[in-house]
């Protein structure tokens, strides 16, 4: 079943370019996402994968109507989401963030933040969200025995877990993960992400992941969208594009990453210049163009879109030399 | 082989607070080759960062050097004066960090702040401070060098910053860059430009490097030597390609195991259980083993010397099941080891480097 189904999303901001240009009326729109289709089902894992400003935060919570979309349709559980009560909303599709300094409440110890999530969805029945409070913390690896403290006891790691918890507390369909084990060491951004996959499996989640760690990305995703200035620049599984990565950011991100093996000889495409900000875009062409070692005069002016790549329609690629 | 350039031999900066001492850095011996790059790499409170730091002479109170011995051709930085360190420090040495907008000066063009280092370090007049400046900035593959200059640090993205930095780092043409994790703040592709340039200067420079990162994909694609550290220990130092190969301390080997690779498809992430231990509460014996697989009853009394591992003297490993191999001779200053420090922790004294006994190599 197709749980989140998005199409032709945008989120434009509209840019505040000072005090001349605004007596002049003139007006600058960033782009931070600018018309992306993108569908997860229920069981699979989807990472969106870009690098900082690429739109990738941006493109789920106007998704999610975190934020209102510019433009776009998105259809939960084929329903379209303008439909759904923010409450119910939230009753099937979970947040969580990198930093959970800022999503649980200092002065709640966790247990308590846990059963609140748990009555206000109804989950379960007054008397048994106790035991099923002590069950979530024993599944994220967190002695029941801790739920009495508050959430400044606790590690990054640990607060990420019990995040994990509290997220899986109102049983939703879908889970939204964005950078959630960036900010934490690679021994205990290891014991999360396993015991994420193993409770996505288990429950059958539907999981949307965020990162710029292709590490990362190789192991949770199932189906991966990279994205380049607003845009999923190559869509399909994770492996088809990690293995043959088409379009030309796509080879020189997966490229410039280095590898833990100084036995690999690798040949690095290093791209010049910096991704341009997403204000004032050409509608027309390539955006990457100007960074791209294949581009041809063509690319400014052609028509863009992901296309099957070599008719295959699990692979997209946005690129017209491909 | 001629003598090393950089010599860090039982190497201990610890931070009194109240509590007792922080052992941010507890008995540590590498060395840096000329020429070479180092790279230190660890997690985040490891200790690699006050490592750095302390070969930079900039431990501030509480912190101290409390041990060891830090040779720089042939002088011993742990007794130069202050002043004989600064005239070193931006001439001999000079550094890189991570955050580059953090350690530029915002009110100042990037021109001026490169003619200051200049002007402080040099004899060269004016005119010829800003030839220099030019010439680094495009050195370092900055468009428009002489516009450039007269732009503030704000004015520049990231790993453009990051360029500037490295430009006024190398004003002064000095032999050895110490870096602290400077890609880690920018995006894969730009990191890729600026671990380029980074290797591309030290090679036409013949400077020699040491590169702290918790990124292992960076250690092997930029480094010659490395050294592992875990609480406050280098663990594990030894050549890039040796250690990668056939790691010889279990916490090596399972951080190889552990770090995320594109490359790797196997379905889960192998894992450390558990996590490092409190700086303030170390552990009697090695800092690693309640950790550690192999963790045995030897590894509980006595924190383990470094033993000469792999049929080379400078490839050392912090392990017990090394024992019967030479060990490197303990710092000449440190008392004979305490076999239980962790009672009271207020003596500030390292408790590692224990002898052994058999100590020459």
């Amino acid at each position: 079943m197709t749980l989140l189904d998005v199409d032709g999303l945008k989120k434009h901001f509209t840019v505040d370019s000072g005090f001349l240009s605004g007596l002049l009326g003139e007006t600058r729109t960033l782009k931070a996402v600018d018309g992306i289709d993108f569908s997860v089902d229920a069981g699979e894992a989807f990472t969106l994968v870009g690098e900082s400003g690429c739109g990738k935060s941006t493109a789920i919570l106007s998704a999610l109507r975190h934020q209102q979309p510019t433009a776009g349709k998105v259809r939960f559980k084929g329903q379209d989401i303008e439909m759904y009560s923010k409450r119910a909303l939230r009753g099937e599709a979970q947040l969580i963030y990198q930093d959970q300094q800022d999503t649980l409440n200092p002065k709640m110890s966790v247990g308590e933040a846990i059963a609140e999530a748990i009555r206000f969805h109804d989950v379960v029945p007054p008397e048994e969200v106790d035991a099923r409070v002590d069950d979530l913390l024993e599944r994220v690896g967190i002695s029941p025995a801790e739920k009495y403290q508050e959430p400044s006891a606790f590690s990054g790691g640990q607060k990420q877990r019990i995040a994990i918890a509290r997220a899986l507390a109102v049983e939703p369909s879908l889970l939204v993960a964005d950078e959630p084990v960036s900010g934490l060491d690679v021994s205990v951004q290891a014991q999360i992400l396993n015991r994420l996959m193993d409770l996505q499996e288990e429950f059958g989640l539907g999981l949307v992941y965020v990162t710029h760690n292709l590490g990362i990305a190789r192991k949770i995703s199932d189906t991966i969208g990279v994205m380049y200035l607003g845009r999923i620049v190559e869509y399909g599984d994770v492996d088809d594009i990690f293995e043959d990565p088409q379009h030309p950011y796509t080879q020189a991100l997966l490229s410039a990453n280095p590898v833990p093996d100084p036995a690999v000889d690798r040949d690095r495409i290093v791209l010049e210049g910096n991704m341009p900000d997403p204000i004032d875009v050409d509608d027309r062409g390539c955006p990457f163009v100007p960074r791209c070692p294949e581009a041809t005069a063509e690319c400014e002016t052609a028509e863009m879109g992901l296309k099957p790549f070599e008719g295959d329609r699990g692979h997209l690629v946005d690129c017209i030399h491909r | 082989m001629s003598a090393p350039l950089l010599n860090v031999e039982h190497l201990s900066t610890h931070f009194k607070t109240a509590d007792g001492p922080v052992k941010a850095v507890d008995d540590n011996s590498f060395t840096l080759e000329e020429g070479e790059v180092l790279g230190i790499v660890g997690e985040s409170g490891s200790g690699k960062s006050t490592l750095l730091r302390s070969v930079m002479g900039l431990i501030e109170d509480p912190g101290e050097i409390v041990d060891g011995r830090i040779e720089y051709r042939d002088r011993d930085l742990t007794t130069m004066s202050d002043a004989a360190l600064r005239e070193l420090r931006g001439n001999e040495i000079s550094f890189v960090f991570q955050e580059p907008t953090a350690h530029l000066n915002p009110a100042y063009t990037v021109g001026d702040q490169i003619t200051d280092v200049l002007a402080a370090h040099t004899d060269l007049s004016s005119e010829a401070q800003w030839e220099r400046v030019y010439e680094l900035l495009g050195r370092l593959g900055i468009p428009s060098p002489e516009e450039r200059a007269e732009s503030y640090p704000h004015e520049f993205s990231g790993g453009m910053a990051q360029r500037v930095c490295i430009a006024m780092a190398l004003a002064c043409e000095p032999e050895l860059l110490l870096a602290d994790e400077p890609t880690s703040a920018l995006d894969v592709t730009i990191q890729a430009q600026i671990i380029d340039l980074l290797t591309e200067l030290q090679e036409d420079l013949g400077l020699s490097m040491v590169w702290v990162t918790h990124d292992m994909g960076v250690v092997a694609e930029t480094c010659d030597s490395m050294a592992v550290m875990y609480a406050g220990n280098v663990v594990e130092y030894g050549r890039v390609d040796a250690v990668f190969d056939d790691p010889k301390h279990p916490y090596t080997e399972a951080l190889l195991r552990t770090v995320p690779s594109h490359l790797d498809t196997a379905p889960r992430f192998d894992t450390i259980e558990g996590s490092p231990p409190d700086l303030q509460d170390l552990p009697d014996g090695c800092v690693f083993q309640e950790r550690c697989p192999e963790a045995m009853e030897a590894c509980r009394t006595g924190r383990p010397p470094y033993y000469e591992v792999g049929g080379d003297s400078a490839w050392l490993s912090k392990c017990v099941l090394h024992e019967g191999k030479s060990t490197r001779p303990a710092s000449p200053s440190a008392p004979d080891a305490d076999a239980n420090p962790s009672a009271t922790l207020a003596d500030s004294q390292t408790d590692g480097g224990k002898p052994t006994g058999e100590g020459d190599r």
